[in-house]
């Protein structure tokens, strides 16, 4: 069944042009994300026994997701049995409705949220506003976007589209509302002391903590949270009832599994062996402990995930989400996250938004937002063949007629005259007539149709020459003789 | 202390301080309480400025030690009240039951005996280490939770590994440390184990 997913309506030329102005984005992003693939490379140089690691992982998680059925239900048995509850949600509203149901019958009002993309995926927070229930994002980047009603920009970084600047307005502006002191200056340290002050208050009060899962174990019931801030911790130990919001996908076999492939998150993403926090949920608070939650839920979202198993892209149900394709990729350099349209950007983006949602929506992604370098291929650490579904998702948007009428026209048109030397040849001729009708421009933009008109705004077509190789050797040719 | 291969110690150093940990050798029961004193000293005016995780071992004395100052974690306290201390405390004191060389790590249980919110919401924590509790790599220690969990019939409801102090680099990407958990983290080896006992 197709999964549903939020997605933003703007046509690709306006995310497009709306991203390559935004200096802000493009300064920050291009620093980022060469630094992440300098440190990943770093970090993989100086240990080569992590890579004999990542090669048993991959095989494991291919492993896992083939018997992902049987996973998920010796999961919820281990769950169930250390007193916590589970929960499989078909569809992206399927999950929101269990989580309200959690949240109506413990008479929550207030939430705080640790990072995760699935919960963005199924439009929880949204969901719980509608309802009356505050939720609050307490990773920083994540903190700064909800207070600026944006989508995240980078799966890692979600704020990294906005500068000092802008986040210091951010915070004087909610630290009006609140009646609250406001950071001392624009200065990082300041805005950061800012958002640990008012967040911590959050954390002590809310009545439900929400995450998401970066790993879960069948064999043991355990879930595994990666973070560098700490807030996964709080929101994990100090709320009376925590709600667990994981893609099915995130299911490895069992401990041994985990032990290889628990580190590549953060050897991947941030070039470190751990992230700072690295927390695992076994069950709920035992009486008499200090900490955790009274109730533990965890809802497993399949929303398109299973359908894609047996099929050829089945390999991207093994992704850890560790955003290194994003951070090679020439175009996600350029444009950053939200001229995707998707809650997914980068090259996984790409072949998950279409996947998930049976190319329901934006099923441009792969035509338009890919030059084919590979370069995500040898980045990621899951092995998943990314080019390869880029091309086939081009294949499969053919045959399905998803490509605009012009689009087709002009493919079409062009392949009659280039299918042949003779349709070659006319092409040029016809080429030669069409630029002495537009006079001696030097620029040729308005020969170019169709789709490929874009490309004169941005280049210098040359001029065609006035005689083709082939009539030049056949003149030759007839003089010499 | 025999057994205790000094190299991996070391390597569990390097590899902590270059996580922005900070470091620091005991020799005997007096340096640390002159460690706790000096990295509380800044709030000395609060009620009770130093949390304690409990599950202390051979540092057990702690409980004993300052009873004005420490408030300790004990099985059938109440969590609410051990909670706002934590909250309005300037140190907090774990053990922890490994630590790892190869990823600078440390791994801390939360079990009735032992809480980790001494870990989390005071500005500084500080971390007991035993060098025979250092394994060489992250994946041997994973497989000790493993092992601690099958031997005890019972896996601790909450398990967290530290590697370095809370950090982010969510505005600019530049690196800042200390956004909801401690911007401080010592480890504190302890070199001399029989120094420290009280006697």
């Amino acid at each position: 069944m197709a999964g549903q997913l939020p997605f933003d309506e703007r046509p690709w030329p306006e995310r497009r042009d709306a991203a390559l102005q935004n200096q802000t984005m493009r300064h920050t992003i291009g620093f980022v994300t060469r630094r992440f693939t300098l440190v990943k490379q770093e970090v993989y140089r100086a240990n080569p026994d992590i890579e004999a690691s990542r090669t048993v992982a991959v095989g494991q998680k291919r492993k896992a997701i083939h018997d992902l059925p049987e996973l998920l239900e010796r999961f919820r048995t281990q769950v169930e049995e250390h007193g916590g509850h589970t929960y499989l949600a078909a569809r992206a509203e399927d999950a929101v409705d269990i989580a309200l149901n959690i949240a109506r019958t413990n008479q929550v009002k207030s939430v705080i949220k640790s990072k995760s993309m699935v919960t963005e995926e199924i439009e929880l927070n949204q969901a719980f506003g509608k309802e009356g229930i505050a939720v609050r994002e307490t990773d920083l980047g994540e903190y700064i976007i909800q207070l600026a009603h944006e989508k995240p920009s980078h799966i890692l970084a979600p704020a990294v589209h906005r500068n000092r600047h802008q986040v210091a307005d951010l915070f004087q502006e909610d630290a009006a509302q609140k009646k609250i002191a406001p950071p001392h200056s624009d200065d990082i340290e300041d805005l950061t002391r800012y958002a640990r002050e008012r967040l911590r208050q959050e954390f002590l009060q809310a009545d439900m903590g929400v995450t998401g899962g970066n790993f879960l174990v069948a064999e043991t019931g355990t879930l595994v949270l990666i973070t560098n801030e700490g807030n996964a911790d709080m929101v994990t130990s100090l709320p009376p009832v925590l709600v667990s919001i994981v893609g099915v996908e995130k299911m490895v076999e069992n401990w041994t599994s985990l032990q290889e492939i628990i580190q590549q998150p953060a050897m991947s993403g941030i070039g470190r062996h751990l992230s700072s926090y690295t927390t695992m949920i076994h069950a709920p608070k035992s009486s008499g402990s200090a900490e955790g939650p009274e109730q533990w839920h965890v809802i497993l979202v399949d929303n398109g995930r299973m359908a894609l198993r047996g099929t050829k892209f089945e390999d991207v149900l093994s992704c850890i989400r560790c955003g290194a394709c994003l951070n090679v990729c020439p175009v996600f350099r350029e444009v950053g996250g939200h001229a995707y349209g998707s809650v997914y950007p980068g090259p996984i983006g790409i072949v998950e938004t279409p996947l998930l949602t049976d190319f329901q929506i934006l099923p441009e992604l792969p035509s338009k937002l890919c030059t084919l370098c590979h370069a995500c291929q040898e980045a990621c650490p899951m092995d998943i063949s990314l080019p390869q579904h880029i091309v086939s998702l081009r294949h499969i948007v053919i045959k399905r007629h998803l490509n605009s009428g012009m689009v087709g026209w002009t493919l079409k048109t062009w392949a009659r005259f280039w299918g042949t030397a003779s349709g070659y040849r006319r092409s040029i001729s016809l080429a030669r007539v069409m630029q002495r009708f537009y006079g001696k421009r030097r620029n040729a933009s308005g020969l170019i149709p169709g789709m490929f008109a874009g490309w004169g705004q941005t280049r210098e077509i040359p001029q065609v020459a006035p005689q083709t190789f082939h009539e030049w050797w056949q003149d030759r040719n007839q003089k010499g003789e | 202390m025999l057994g205790v291969d000094e190299t991996i110690v070391q390597q569990f150093e390097e590899k902590w301080q270059s996580n922005a940990g900070k470091l620091l050798h005991i020799n005997h029961r007096e340096e640390l309480e002159d460690l706790i004193l000096d990295l509380s000293a800044a709030d000395a005016f609060k009620e009770k400025p130093i949390v304690v995780g409990g599950s202390l071992g051979q540092w057990e004395w702690i409980r004993t030690w300052n009873p004005e100052k420490v408030s300790i974690w004990s099985p059938g306290d109440d969590p609410e009240v051990f909670r706002h201390q934590c909250a309005n405390a300037s140190l907090g004191i774990t053990g922890c039951a490994w630590a790892a060389a190869d990823a600078g790590s440390v791994c801390l249980y939360s079990q009735k005996d032992s809480s980790l919110l001494p870990s989390l919401l005071p500005p500084i924590h500080v971390v007991l280490i035993a060098k025979d509790q250092i394994v060489l790599s992250f994946h041997e220690g994973m497989g000790k939770l493993y092992q601690d969990a099958h031997d005890q019939g019972l896996w601790p409801s909450l398990v967290k590994i530290v590697a370095g102090p809370s950090m982010t680099a969510d505005i600019e990407g530049q690196l800042i440390l200390g956004v909801h958990g401690p911007r401080d983290i010592y480890a504190v080896i302890i070199d001399d184990s029989i120094g420290i006992q009280p006697n």
